[in-house]
């Protein structure tokens, strides 16, 4: 048996083997690539802030949340695949268990993807929405910053993503026409119509939803199953961009569920990417994460 | 760490970002490799990080906190390459051979058979704490900041990650290589 000072003095001998040099190729290939790796500057940020009213957003955070929360719901009931038509009647309460119980205090999220412990976990600050919801064992998930959370399965980690977002990409597959931003004040419908109206996706399944008092669009978008021809930007089939510069982009083939929600003028949008080798086991996982999801403070 | 140096890497100096990276290069590698456990996997860790740096930059509002920083962007850096490969968690491989066996603290092949295969158990946060703490001897509360977690989490994961240490090593001896691929 092994004394806790044995196991330190063991531990730090055997991290003190092994390499200590960077080899100079891998160097080499940093400052290569540094002419092309422009600079985030915190500049954007601050221009962007402004737009948004504080108050505006907490108060539409909340609210968008809560119908985050019951169009997941009532998009993943059994028997409701990803892909498939949505509920033609909203269902203002599928009152997922996890919502309604007293549960310990949840975890936060961490900044960094890490394999998260299985229980509650909630994305709160800096995200804008502070949604909660209970993630299985071998779940990985993270906050992206004020505008982005992502989880998912481990090694699919992007499962399950909430954005906020007001800039588009032209044209996807011409990478050089850039983005086009839509006034934030502009509803769900400009921004499902804006994507409804972009070349070199498809949108389909689009259709109105009402929860809890607050209205939103559903869709689905499919991406070509090949992009021969066209000219990506940098991270590739560009769909979309986060105010801190940040790109959705997809992979040939790639259908995404998306949910446009307003909420009191800020449009908060779900996006479940659909994996092809998701097991109903996995799919399953989703619709009880999906279940579980709750905002606070309630309406 | 120059902090002057820092300042004028966030101004796009490339001059001064190609010093930064050469004094932080080696070690940002060698807390990589240790946390993956694979040259390959650090080796395009630490060029992720050492791009997500220079990108990043200018949005470090304190120059002094430079290197915990970093260290940060390395782990998320290592999260990423822990992904894109599974070979570090099922795959055991015994450390090269032609890498320096220290004698002192590790009693015998076996020894090291066990900790690899226990290490390789944790999870890339635990690895990380474990590596900072151990190998680059940062106090708790500096591994918590440099991870961006509060410190209880930070003493939680290290409390978790040296008891399957130490369970791995008080694990009945098995063959030593029997598993070995390299």
């Amino acid at each position: 048996m092994s004394t806790d000072r044995d196991v330190t003095r063991i531990v730090r001998s055997w991290l003190d083997e092994g390499v200590t040099q960077l080899p100079d190729r891998v160097l080499d290939g940093v400052l290569d690539q540094l002419p092309a790796t422009p600079q985030r500057r915190a500049g954007r940020l601050a221009r962007r802030f402004p737009i948004m009213n504080s108050n505006i957003v907490r108060f539409g955070v909340a609210a968008a949340a809560v119908v985050l929360a019951v169009i997941v719901g009532i998009n993943f009931l059994p028997g409701t695949n990803f892909g498939g038509q949505p509920e033609p009647t909203p269902t203002p309460s599928p009152s997922p268990s996890a919502a309604t119980s007293t549960e310990p205090t949840p975890m936060p999220l961490p900044e960094e993807f890490m394999l998260l412990e299985p229980g509650t976990h909630v994305a709160g600050d800096p995200f804008l929405v502070p949604v909660t919801f209970t993630v299985p064992d071998g779940w990985e998930g993270r906050i992206g910053g004020p505008y982005l959370v992502l989880t998912g399965i481990v090694g699919k980690p992007s499962g399950l993503r909430f954005a906020i977002f007001d800039r588009i990409a032209v044209d996807p597959c011409q990478g050089d026409t850039g983005f086009v931003d839509l006034p934030p004040e502009q509803s769900v419908d400009d921004l499902a119509t804006a994507l409804a109206d972009m070349p070199g996706i498809e949108v389909t399944d689009v259709s109105d939803v009402s929860v809890d008092g607050y209205s939103g669009t559903q869709l689905t978008v499919t991406a070509p199953d090949s992009f021969a021809g066209c000219t990506l930007q940098s991270d590739g089939y560009v769909i979309w961009q986060l105010p801190l510069g940040a790109n959705f982009s997809m992979t040939p083939g790639e259908r995404d569920r998306v949910w446009i929600l307003d909420v009191t003028g800020t449009r908060l949008v779900i996006v479940v990417t659909e994996e092809p080798g998701y097991t109903d086991a996995q799919r399953a996982e989703f619709q009880a994460v999906f279940d579980s999801i709750r905002i606070e403070p309630a309406p | 760490m120059d902090t002057d140096l820092v300042t004028r890497a966030q101004g796009g100096d490339e001059g001064a970002f190609v010093s930064l990276a050469v004094a932080v290069g080696d070690r940002l590698h060698a807390v990589a490799h240790r946390i993956l456990r694979d040259t390959d996997l650090a080796e395009d860790a630490t060029q992720q990080a050492l791009l997500a740096i220079w990108q990043d930059l200018p949005q470090l509002r304190d120059p002094a906190r430079f290197e915990a920083w970093s260290y940060r962007l390395l782990v998320r850096a290592c999260y990423a390459e822990g992904r894109k490969s599974r070979r570090w968690a099922p795959n055991l491989r015994m450390l090269p051979a032609d890498e320096p066996m220290a004698t002192d603290g590790l009693s015998s092949v076996v020894d090291r058979d066990q900790l690899e295969r226990g290490f390789r158990r944790l999870s890339i946060d635990h690895r990380a704490v474990v590596v900072l703490h151990h190998y680059l001897d940062m106090p708790l509360p500096a591994v918590a900041e440099a991870l961006g977690v509060p410190e209880g989490t930070v003493r939680s994961r290290l409390h978790y990650a040296m008891r399957g240490l130490r369970a791995a090593l008080d694990a009945d001896a098995r063959p030593a290589r029997r598993e070995g691929s390299q």
